[in-house]
């Protein structure tokens, strides 16, 4: 559907109701910022907020042909703008003038509204600004460079011209090198416009050779006048309503047709986003609200926890307390398809640059997930369809030889399990090829078996500095590898799958919990504080006898637990009688802890934000006894022994 | 589908008018008021068009053109300023930021229109 071509405005008077409305917030921050100037001092902030109460006025007052208002407020603007860029020193009479200007707006706004009978003169008022304006600048010292000279300047007029300027102002610093070359240099103290003094100077060299620099202003000589100074070029008061296009329509429908494609994929993108703005009763609320609100019911939770330990349960607090918690998370979840929007774009612009041809379909849009959660999962899927174009994804050559289709194909799904999202990234691609990742290990020297099952052999495109694109382009293969998107993952509490078969495509399984807020955890004692571990690195525990652990080189202790020889960590000197295998980045450690507590959710608070950064812990929580518990940072502890001890 | 246009003034007189002219003509608006909000709201929902002006507090007409130009989903989206400041330095900014035209302030509604048709077909 065409719109219709409407009659323009229509009614324009239905808008001067706003407009009053309007002009007098604005003249009343006016007056209460002119009142707080202090001329000598004057605050930017305050003459900016000046200068847009006024232009506002003014530019609406152009579009409803208050004419009167128009002129006013446009020596307004005029006087603003010198004071504002320091072009002019504000003085005390400047304050009052604008006030009185201000008062005349007021009054014409008032008459326009049909409040008062006679319209002001407005005369006046224009007049004192116009005036201030004009008398503008007090002398300021420009420093002129003319040169490098093609040719010397005729003595002659050299002289005349250094003369007349001696005329017009004070001269000083003159250094002279009147030669091909050459440079001519001179300061000068004006009371004018630098506009005066350029024309001066085209007299005798060319425009492009001359250049001016002003200084600050000097503080105006008493009674200096500068009749030539003239307030800077500023757009007449009423326009013509001309337009200037930076690019042909006619052009840009056609840039648009071969953007036909990426058109799609918008589109796609507006419909997930009109559903998720589809419900008409939304409102928009700072973000930070929403955390406050998020922190109030952590806080409730525990309370309520608290009073379990003291009551014994209260079963239908702790079901109105969950209730409402799930109620304020669910606030902060925004449709994945914030992030997935931007992906058509970046396929197209990817394989164009490649030389490949791909489709992207987008499934699973409108699957929410926490808000903090969707800003750090940005930067990782975007290497993940990166990488299926770039590394994923065969030439159209190569795949029709292959006898695939000439076009791959990506496919991007979201979808919730639980209290997990899962994301998706598919291609039909080559796949990866085993022979050339145990090739590639090989070189960079890390051990691994021939005969090592596929999955362990996946894993090493994780590792840091691993990459068998035979060609580092442009696209991926710039350092920032699978170990990253690995590492990012592993810090929102998720993890990364791969599925791959040669020639049949790979797929990249993203796990992420549902929220940053909210961690599953095992609960453990070491002399007798609480320590929280994330459930999901936690991979057994059990009692271990003294005997069992071996001492190793240094201090260090390992633990056999089935074939393999593990770390153990401890808090400082603690000893422990139960190992907690824990798992990161592939590897695993034993922390020994004097009891297991028991499982629970809680909920997580900064440790940085509330106390500071300590290695080896990512953050707190508060326990239903009112305690603080410290949640280990199972990576840290993984890599390697915890540096502080238990006071 | 009716095409979608933001319209971006802190001045609520003057987007209130423009939306109206655009409203009027069929078109869906959304308004914001000041070029940080126009910002977010364009990261919601990919506009067709948006009408901007200049000279706002917390984020300008021409850095909020540039930072839309610097989402993929604004790369085939006309954004045209509409100001009372018509410099040819700050033309030269906002057509450096990727503004698709100019348009002075006051304007003439029916020009508008017109030069909204050329882009949104």
């Amino acid at each position: 559907m065409s719109p219709r071509a409407a009659k323009g405005l229509g009614d324009a008077s239905a808008f001067h109701a706003i407009f009053f409305e309007e002009a007098d917030e604005h003249l009343a921050a006016v007056e209460s910022l002119l009142l707080r100037l202090d001329p000598g001092k004057p605050d930017a902030e305050a003459l900016n907020g000046i200068f847009r109460a006024v232009h506002s006025i003014k530019g609406s007052s152009g579009m409803f042909a208050f004419t009167e208002i128009v002129a006013l407020t446009h020596v307004f603007e005029n006087l603003l703008d010198l004071l504002r860029k320091d072009e002019r020193a504000l003085a005390r009479r400047d304050v009052d003038a604008m006030l009185r200007a201000s008062d005349v707006v007021k009054a014409q706004v008032a008459f326009r509204r049909g409040a008062t009978p006679a319209a002001p003169d407005m005369r006046a008022a224009e007049a004192e600004l116009r005036e201030l304006a004009a008398t503008g600048a007090g002398p300021r010292r420009f420093a002129v460079r003319l040169g490098p000279l093609a040719e010397p300047v005729a003595a002659a007029e050299l002289d005349t011209m250094l003369a007349g300027l001696a005329g017009m102002g004070e001269l000083a610093n003159r250094k002279i090198d009147n030669v091909a070359g050459g440079e001519i240099a001179f300061e000068l103290l004006l009371a004018g416009a630098e506009a005066d003094l350029r024309s001066v100077l085209e007299l005798v060299v060319a425009a492009s050779l001359i250049q001016i620099d002003s200084s600050a202003p000097t503080v105006q000589a008493p009674g200096a006048q500068a009749p030539d100074a003239q307030p800077p070029k500023r757009e007449a008061p009423v326009d013509d309503g001309s337009i200037e296009l930076f690019e042909a329509p006619s052009a840009y429908r056609e840039r648009r047709r071969g953007n036909r494609r990426r058109e799609e994929g918008r589109r796609e993108v507006d419909r997930a986003a009109g559903a998720a703005q589809a419900d008409a009763g939304s409102i928009r609320v700072n973000v930070e609200k929403i955390d406050r609100l998020v922190n109030l019911v952590g806080e409730l939770v525990i309370t309520e926890a608290m009073l379990e330990q003291q009551h014994g349960p209260l079963a239908d607090l702790a079901r109105h307390t969950r209730n409402l918690q799930e109620a304020v998370l669910a606030i902060r979840m925004v449709p994945i398809s914030a992030v997935f929007s931007r992906f058509p774009r970046l396929a197209r612009e990817l394989s164009q640059r490649l030389g490949k041809e791909v489709d992207l379909t987008l499934a699973g849009e409108a699957t929410e997930l926490d808000r903090g959660l969707i800003e750090r999962i940005t930067d990782p899927l975007t290497h993940l369809v990166r990488n299926a174009v770039d590394h994923g994804l065969e030439t159209p050559e190569a795949r029709l030889a292959a006898g695939k289709p000439r076009r791959g194909t990506i496919a991007l799904s979201a979808s919730q399990r639980g209290g997990k999202v899962i994301i998706e990234v598919r291609d039909d691609g080559a796949g990866l090829d085993r022979e050339r990742i145990l090739a590639r290990a090989a070189e960079r020297g890390m051990p691994i078996a021939a005969d090592a099952p596929d999955q362990e052999v996946w894993q090493l495109i994780f590792e840091p500095g691993f990459s068998t694109a035979d060609s580092v382009t442009e696209v991926s293969g710039r350092g920032v590898g699978m170990d990253v998107v690995r590492r990012n993952i592993k810090l929102l509490n998720g993890t990364v799958a791969l599925a791959t078969g040669k020639g049949r495509g790979t797929t990249v399984t993203v796990s992420v919990p549902l929220t940053l807020a909210i961690i599953e955890a095992m609960t453990v004692g070491v002399r007798g504080e609480t320590y929280v571990l994330p459930l999901a690195s936690v991979v057994e525990s059990r009692r271990v006898a003294a005997d069992e652990l071996r001492r190793v080189v240094g201090d260090g202790c390992t633990l056999r637990v089935r074939d393999e020889y593990l770390p153990v960590r401890r808090l400082g000197d603690a000893h422990g009688e139960i190992a907690v295998i824990i798992e990161a980045d592939g590897s695993r450690a034993a922390l020994m802890v004097d009891e297991l507590i028991g499982q629970q959710q809680v909920v997580v608070k900064s440790l940085e934000g509330n106390f500071r950064k300590v290695a080896g812990i990512s953050g707190a929580t508060i326990m239903g006894d009112g305690k603080v518990a410290l949640i280990f940072d199972v990576p840290h502890i993984v890599r390697e022994n915890l540096t502080w001890t238990l006071a | 589908m009716s095409h979608s246009i933001l319209v971006v003034d802190d001045t609520r007189s003057m987007r209130k008018m423009v939306a109206t002219i655009l409203q009027n003509a069929g078109y869906l608006v959304e308004e914001a008021g000041d070029g940080a909000e126009a910002l977010e709201k364009a990261k919601v929902r990919v506009f067709d068009l948006v009408v901007t002006d200049h000279n706002m507090p917390r984020m300008d007409g021409v850095t909020l053109v540039r930072a839309l130009r610097g989402l993929p989903e604004y790369d085939g989206v006309a954004l045209i300023v509409l100001s009372t400041e018509t410099g040819a330095d700050l033309k030269a900014k906002g057509r450096e930021a990727g503004a698709t035209g100019w348009m002075a302030k006051p304007f003439d509604p029916e020009k508008m229109l017109d030069i909204v048709r050329q882009f949104v077909t």
